[in-house]
């Protein structure tokens, strides 16, 4: 097919006769076009892009003294990156085959996360890199481009500018020219036929080459993507473990403090009143009672502690009735809004996640927040669960590496999801949590 | 205290606590006239033996969940108005909501641990076997915590609202001044005080007393 987007002496196969008979061609296929309107178009962009760039950096290095410096370095790179966008467009524009471009760090809030994420992005420097780079480059594929396509042309139109010479000043060209042009004229024409199909090659060759570059500066490849992935993947799996470790951690604790020392207490109350049953009958019956009022808390508290582990409603009911449950339990008026599909389960571990997102979320709203009005929305957002919670409290919330926020990432990550805070000083306070349903979690 | 002798079908898969309620029936004078370890026995036994109050457990085979609350409403549905007092290790609003849809009285939902204190759960025993209901606190007290924008709730008294959470829990006013240790006509007194605040419709029995009440909390 002659439509090949890399031509054959890049791609492949070598077969000779279908070399020559693209190289030829090769002047006709709108593919030669759109390299060589690339190639003019990366002109302008090369060195308009550079120029600014330039003038960002040295404004912005002067007057770095004053913090607005960075401000304009800053911009300088936000230039770049929009460059980068061009630039991709442009490798498109020629070669369709999509593009994957590099991921960017995200803003996250407060001056000094902003900054981090401008300065320290190591592909934010790679497009600035490429600006760099792509200065010289596309001045050469410019020149190299525009000298021959324009040679080619000209040797091409000798015959007629001879011809329009000689019409008009035929008589006075001295004769030994005039037995030598049309000889040079042929030679000057064939020549203007090989040179064009070289012109048309060339200029492609030259956008496949400035494609790799484009590739190897501005984008991600699978197999990035893929390392990027197993990094991911690593993270979540230690988190995982993380949230196992300490949620056993506090179930020893809550048991080893609280049900196990009353139930030692009441079996000493026990004993003490099965000795002095006879001798002292009220004051056994003052153990004894003592005794029931240590059995019924300790019942109470591993109540409790069961509840903090395994709610006995989210494994029978699922997380809709469950979460209207602890909502009912917070002191701050909650109200759950859910639009699931009813009577539909999600898989176990992600129902627990949300679960445990809600519940801390909700204990921090009543002892924290100072909140009077709370919601707990939950809703399916393509193949994700999503469940927020807000409160029009004071705000001021973060993960703090040890709290409980922390946690709930930890546990929100674990299953792949994603985990935000949004909550600026004076409220209100928005927590966002979303988790794959996906097939490979399984109920 | 005396009271009539009642006849009773247990449902509990756990051996020991089957004993358990056993030993708390015979002693006060019941009699225990089917023990059953699954939900479907238990509706066959409530359906063979008609008795005065099945106490049930939420949680029993097989799967363990809420087998025992749908065999409660299926006895029910089976034989209506058939008293029934179910236990569980937890006690959520929704279950209770479940069990009082049908309107009719003789319901009973405690936590397990009341049984230890006899003299209550004797009390709630005979209360539903009446046609009565029976509460447990910490439901009534989920209920209590729940609440909205305009808050008619917070316009009572703090001894009204111990009087409305008794209500709540389905005791009836000789049971609540007992409860709360003050008078019966002090009792009256504050009820009809909650039914004005809270523009409650008048009811004749305890049992719509307390649908009512749950109405209202639960909007």
């Amino acid at each position: 097919m002659m439509s090949a987007l890399k031509p054959s002496f890049v791609a492949g196969p070598y077969r000779p006769n279908v070399l020559l008979r693209e190289f030829v061609l090769s002047p006709f296929e709108p593919a030669s076009w759109r390299a060589a309107g690339a190639i003019v178009m990366g002109f302008f962009v090369g060195t308009f892009s550079f120029a600014l760039l330039a003038t960002c950096f040295s404004m912005g290095g002067s007057f770095m003294i004053f913090l607005v410096g960075f401000a304009i370095v800053g911009l300088g790179i936000e230039l770049c990156r929009v460059v980068a966008r061009i630039e991709r467009w442009r490798a498109i524009f020629v070669d369709p085959r999509p593009l994957r471009p590099h991921p960017y760090r995200q803003f996250g809030h407060g001056l000094r996360a902003v900054a981090e994420a401008e300065f320290m992005d190591e592909n934010r420097w790679r497009d600035v890199i490429y600006v760099l780079v792509s200065f010289p480059l596309t001045i050469l594929e410019f020149v190299l481009t525009v000298a021959l396509w324009a040679a080619s042309l000209a040797l091409l139109l000798t015959p007629i500018l001879y011809y329009g010479v000689a019409r008009t000043a035929g008589d006075r060209i001295p004769v030994e020219v005039v037995r030598v042009a049309p000889v040079l004229v042929a030679i000057a024409f064939v020549g203007g036929l090989v040179l064009l199909p070289v012109a048309a090659s060339v200029a492609r060759g030259l956008m496949v080459l400035h494609r790799a570059v484009v590739e190897g500066l501005l984008c991600t490849s699978e197999r990035e993507e893929l390392r990027q992935r197993v990094e991911n993947l690593r993270e979540s799996r230690s988190a995982m473990l993380q949230v196992e470790a300490s949620e056993l951690r506090r179930i020893e604790r809550d048991l080893h403090d609280g049900a196990q020392q009353r139930l030692v207490m009441l079996a000493i109350d026990l004993s003490l009143a099965s000795d002095r049953v006879d001798t002292d009958p009220a004051g056994a019956k003052a153990l004894m009672n003592d005794a029931r009022e240590q059995a019924r808390q300790a019942l109470a508290e591993l109540r409790d502690l069961v509840r903090g582990a395994a709610p006995a409603i989210l494994l029978d009911r699922g997380l809709v009735a469950a979460l209207g449950s602890v909502a009912g339990r917070c002191p701050v008026p909650t109200v759950v809004e859910s639009t699931l599909p009813a009577g539909q389960r999600q898989p176990h571990a992600v129902e627990r996640a949300a679960y445990f997102v809600v519940a801390e979320a909700l204990t921090n709203v009543a002892k924290h927040a100072g909140a009077t009005r709370c919601e707990v929305r939950c809703r399916q957002g393509g193949d994700r669960l999503v469940v927020e919670v807000w409160d029009d409290g004071k705000g001021g919330a973060n993960a703090a590496p040890g709290g409980g926020l922390a946690g709930l990432r930890d546990r929100v990550e674990a299953l792949d999801g994603l985990f935000r805070i949004d909550s600026p000083a004076g409220g209100p306070t928005l927590l966002h949590a979303e988790m794959p349903l996906g097939p490979d979690q399984g109920p | 205290m005396e009271r009539k002798p009642i006849r009773v079908v247990i449902a509990e898969d756990s051996a020991l606590i089957r004993e358990g309620l056993t030993r708390l029936i015979e002693e006060t004078g019941g009699s225990v006239v089917a023990k059953v370890g699954d939900a479907p026995s238990f509706v066959a036994a409530v359906a063979e033996h008609r008795p005065d109050v099945s106490v049930v457990d939420v949680r029993m085979p097989p799967t363990q969940r809420d087998e025992g609350l749908r065999a409660a409403i299926e006895a029910r549905r089976l034989v209506p108005g058939t008293p029934v007092l179910v236990l569980s290790q937890y006690v959520e609003r929704q279950y209770a909501t479940e069990l009082l849809a049908d309107g009719a009285g003789g319901v009973g939902y405690l936590l397990k641990d009341r049984v230890a204190d006899i003299a209550e759960f004797m009390d709630a025993l005979h209360r539903v076997a009446a046609g009565g209901t029976a509460l447990d606190p910490d439901v009534v007290a989920q209920l209590m915590v729940l609440r909205r924008r305009d808050d008619r709730l917070a316009t009572l008294t703090p001894r009204e609202r111990q009087v409305l959470a008794a209500m709540a829990e389905g005791r009836t006013n000789i049971g609540i001044a007992k409860a709360l240790g003050i008078t019966e006509g002090a009792t009256e007194k504050h009820i009809s005080s909650i039914f004005g605040k809270l523009e409650l419709p008048e009811s004749e029995t305890a049992h719509r007393r307390v649908l009512a009440v749950l109405a209202y909390l639960g909007d």
